[in-house]
């Protein structure tokens, strides 16, 4: 088996400004899928490896962003809330760290709050279900770091084995 | 890879597999197939009783890149070095798993760190055969021992699990394949502990399927009890099984034996929370294990597990001579601190004094010592923690018949003392981790804590005693110290 087919669920958040929602779609490669406000879920059947795009559009920043004593106080925008591959939710790093938007004027902006029109590609490389979501939810800043750590520790001596230690530990179960 | 406890030459067929999960570091078999294999049975339906936790283990701590395994573990995170083999893994497990077309897959957890594992078996048993009944059970299924569980809930919700069994399954289990899905215990929060009558009537536990040479440790694990007879503040097994019952030293004594005749095997590795609970019962069998192995001097038995020190008397002596000619080989004393005071407030009120009488007697008798301490009390001082290590500097005559093991420093669990009285200790909850706490009147922090372990462990080694290692507790003691926690 390739175990490289999934249900692939979106759940999105919708802001509108002077009623006024952005116009979403989801194209999985084989199809393109508008998501409205009312119903701001999509879903999917995908086969891996694929490309997700999310474009956004019908926002007019003169329009649908208010500002007032130079604070934004109403904005129209949509949030990715959740990416679940067979109903397994991402975690939260990959809305914060891995989701870009690259807007119609080339402009990139990392984040799950989408405020522009523009279009936010998720390249599923991989070829399987497993290694493709545990890719998303890596947070490879904290992998990093805990190398690092683990390195660093090791050097002083943290990691160091005992000659002594013996099937005890096992017994401790 | 290949599994050697799913191995299928001739395609036999198995209604029910249960399996345990990684990672749980143990060189010993883990019970829960063999203990429910025979339940399994009596209710009419074949089953694989299978211990897969120790090959992945075995393969994880020999792997140059260990730590990135753990990282999957605890994280659900993915080291692109560890990728073909981390799908190998689960991919060639649910595949072997699976050629046995069980109608039932039961997969165990021990604890919560068989989490992340047991989600992606049932994944990829669900991907194979989507018709199949997956199962979880055991303690690991939650944060704590009771409430909610919102992993398997995430679980049932994605189609991926669809029972549940919480607590004892010795009887849950058995309903179940019975049709009788309502019984408690089974999709519902409350579950019924089993009486001291039930638990005495339990079949033995049928390791026929598991393949002994794997082992680190050439050992039976064997149950004589559940519950505990203290009620320590840090404790949440206590709230799972709140009474103690235990069966009667002859009825342990009579399986121990039947096992021997089984399998060959003379070590039994006691897994309940404590031996000598019940006093007149564990004296009964070890009275009765020092007449066999007086009896029967090349068949002798010995035996390890968790041990209560309880206040010295008259008896002690006495009993120490009856635990070394029962075999009594290796025992794990949960000191939990070294400082009286702590150890009184946390519910264990047994002397330094005390102690050191034990310790003498376990010199005296060759008996080791695993002691378990608990780093890092609530309101443990800087003048307490430097007591700790006067008493490793004035205790190493002791140092080749004890093991100290100085674990992850104090977690505070759901359901324990400790957590119900949160404020009122002054604590201060850093994160949703146990041992995220701080507490600022001693200046108590998770990163102090953990350097405390690191200190303890250096100086153990150090004076020459020997320091319990378990690659997860360095995993947690890094986080901690690197202000993750």
């Amino acid at each position: 088996m390739k175990f490289n087919t999934c249900k692939l669920e979106l759940e999105f958040e919708f802001g509108d400004c002077r009623g006024d929602y952005f116009r979403v779609q989801v194209d999985n490669g084989n199809s393109v899928k508008d998501v409205d406000y009312f119903n701001p879920y999509h879903s999917t059947m995908i086969e891996l490896p694929a490309t997700l795009k999310i474009m956004t559009s019908g926002k007019n920043n003169k329009i649908h962003t208010i500002v007032k004593d130079g604070e934004i106080v109403e904005d129209m925008y949509v949030k990715v809330n959740k990416l679940k591959l067979d109903g397994l939710a991402i975690g939260n790093t990959f809305y914060h760290k891995k989701l870009k938007l690259i807007t119609i004027d080339n402009q990139e902006h990392t984040t799950n709050y989408f405020g522009f029109n523009g279009t936010c590609t998720v390249d599923l490389v991989h070829s399987n279900v497993f290694t493709q979501f545990l890719s998303l939810n890596t947070d490879t800043d904290f992998l990093e770091k805990q190398r690092a750590a683990t390195l660093e520790n090791s050097k002083v001596g943290w990691q160091e084995t005992n000659d002594k230690v013996d099937s005890w530990n096992d017994l401790a179960q | 890879m290949k599994f050697k406890c799913f191995e299928n030459p001739n395609n036999i067929t198995y209604d029910v597999v249960i399996t345990t999960m990684p990672y749980t570091e143990s060189g010993l078999p883990l019970m829960a197939p063999a203990v429910l294999k025979p339940i399994v049975e009596k209710a009419g339906f074949s089953c694989l009783a299978a211990d897969v936790n120790n090959e992945i283990v075995r393969y994880i701590n020999s792997h140059e890149r260990n730590g990135d395994f753990m990282t999957f573990i605890y994280d659900e995170f993915l080291a692109p070095e560890i990728e073909d083999d981390l799908y190998d893994i689960f991919s060639s497990l649910a595949t072997q798993l699976m050629s046995f077309k069980p109608k039932f897959v039961g997969i165990s957890l021990i604890s919560y760190v068989n989490q992340v594992s047991a989600k992606w078996l049932a994944w990829f048993v669900k991907k194979i055969d989507p018709t199949v009944t997956v199962l979880l059970g055991g303690p690991g299924c939650l944060p704590t021992f009771t409430g909610p569980s919102e992993f398997v809930d995430t679980l049932m919700d994605a189609g991926l699990v669809d029972y549940h069994i919480r607590g004892d399954a010795e009887h849950s289990l058995y309903e179940f394949l019975k049709g009788r899905r309502e019984y408690s215990g089974i999709n519902s929060l409350e579950w019924r502990e089993f009486s001291l009558e039930e638990m005495r009537k339990f079949p033995m536990p049928d390791y026929s399927q598991y393949d002994m040479d794997l082992y680190r440790i050439p050992a039976l694990p064997i149950i004589g009890s559940r519950g505990c007879v203290r009620q320590c503040k840090f404790c949440d097994y206590i709230a799972n099984w709140p009474s103690f019952t235990w069966r009667t030293g002859d009825d342990i004594f009579e399986e121990m034996v039947a096992q021997y005749k089984l399998y060959g095997i003379r070590f039994f590795k006691f897994q309940d929370s404590l031996t000598n609970g019940n006093q007149k019962e564990f004296l009964q069998l070890i009275t009765r294990l020092a007449e066999w192995n007086t009896k029967n001097p090349d068949e002798s038995f010995t035996w390890s597990g968790y041990y209560i020190f309880r206040e010295h008397n008259a008896a002690t002596e006495r009993t120490w001579e009856l635990v070394k000619a029962s075999g009594g080989h290796k025992l794990i004393v949960g000191i939990e601190n070294l400082n009286q005071r702590i150890r009184y407030a946390l519910g264990k009120k047994f002397s330094n004094e005390s102690i050191d009488v034990h310790l003498e007697y376990g010199k005296k008798h060759k008996i080791h010592f695993m002691l378990l301490q608990i780093v890092g009390w609530v309101d443990e001082t800087d003048e307490e923690f430097e007591f700790i290590k006067d008493w490793l500097r004035t205790h190493t005559q002791y140092k080749d018949n004890i093991t100290l093991q100085w674990g992850g420093t104090l977690g505070i669990f759901p359901n324990t003392w400790l957590e119900r009285n949160w404020e009122q200790l002054g604590l201060i909850r850093t994160s949703e981790h146990p041992q995220g706490w701080e507490n600022h009147a001693v200046g108590s922090t998770p990163a102090k804590r953990a350097r405390w372990a690191k200190e303890l462990n250096d100086l153990t080694r150090e004076l020459g005693y020997t320091a319990g290692d378990q690659l997860n507790n360095h995993f947690l003691l890094e986080k901690m110290i690197n202000n993750e926690i």
